[in-house]
């Protein structure tokens, strides 16, 4: 299977990159090409996961979706 | 070999029981997924596993696994949610 967000971004026709490069890579790559005002739910891949301990502590068996909300920003 | 607490042994069980709630979920929207499946089975196995070394040692999890013979035996021992036992 191909890469989810490679697929969106090849459907979605590439602006000029005239915005100053920042430091956020992810960003760039990716946040930066797409339209605007569109919501993005990229279908999850199988990857590694936590020790059952870690799991139970985390709250999800995948670091991928370990994503605490700390009203900031994520971490 | 000192015995495994009751606490332990349930620990481990809920932490084999996330894992494997968390792999379904996952299966739910990826059925096919080989990796996930593998996993599952690992999983499953591990609980099960968990399950009899704590039956084994403290006795049923459930009203069903009470071995019935001429006694009912289910409120002899500290329940498995109790703390204290």
């Amino acid at each position: 299977m191909d890469n989810y967000i490679d697929r969106v971004l090849s459907a979605v026709q590439r602006e000029p990159d005239t915005a100053p490069a920042t430091e956020n890579a992810f960003d760039n790559t990716y946040l930066g090409r797409l339209p605007l005002a569109m919501a993005y739910v990229p279908f999850q891949r199988w990857g590694s996961i936590y020790d059952p301990c870690r799991a139970l502590q985390r709250g999800t068996i995948f670091p991928d979706l370990d994503l605490p909300f700390c009203g900031r920003e994520l971490i | 070999m000192p015995r495994t607490s009751r606490e332990e042994l349930m620990r481990n069980l809920q932490m084999m029981s996330f894992v494997l709630d968390d792999i379904a979920l996952f299966l739910q929207t990826h059925p096919t997924d080989q990796a996930a499946l593998r996993c599952y089975e690992k999983y499953r196995h591990l609980k099960r596993e968990a399950e009899e070394e704590y039956m084994n040692a403290y006795g049923p999890l459930r009203e069903d696994n009470v071995y019935v013979t001429n006694r009912w035996t289910w409120a002899d021992m500290p329940w498995p949610w109790e703390r204290q036992g």
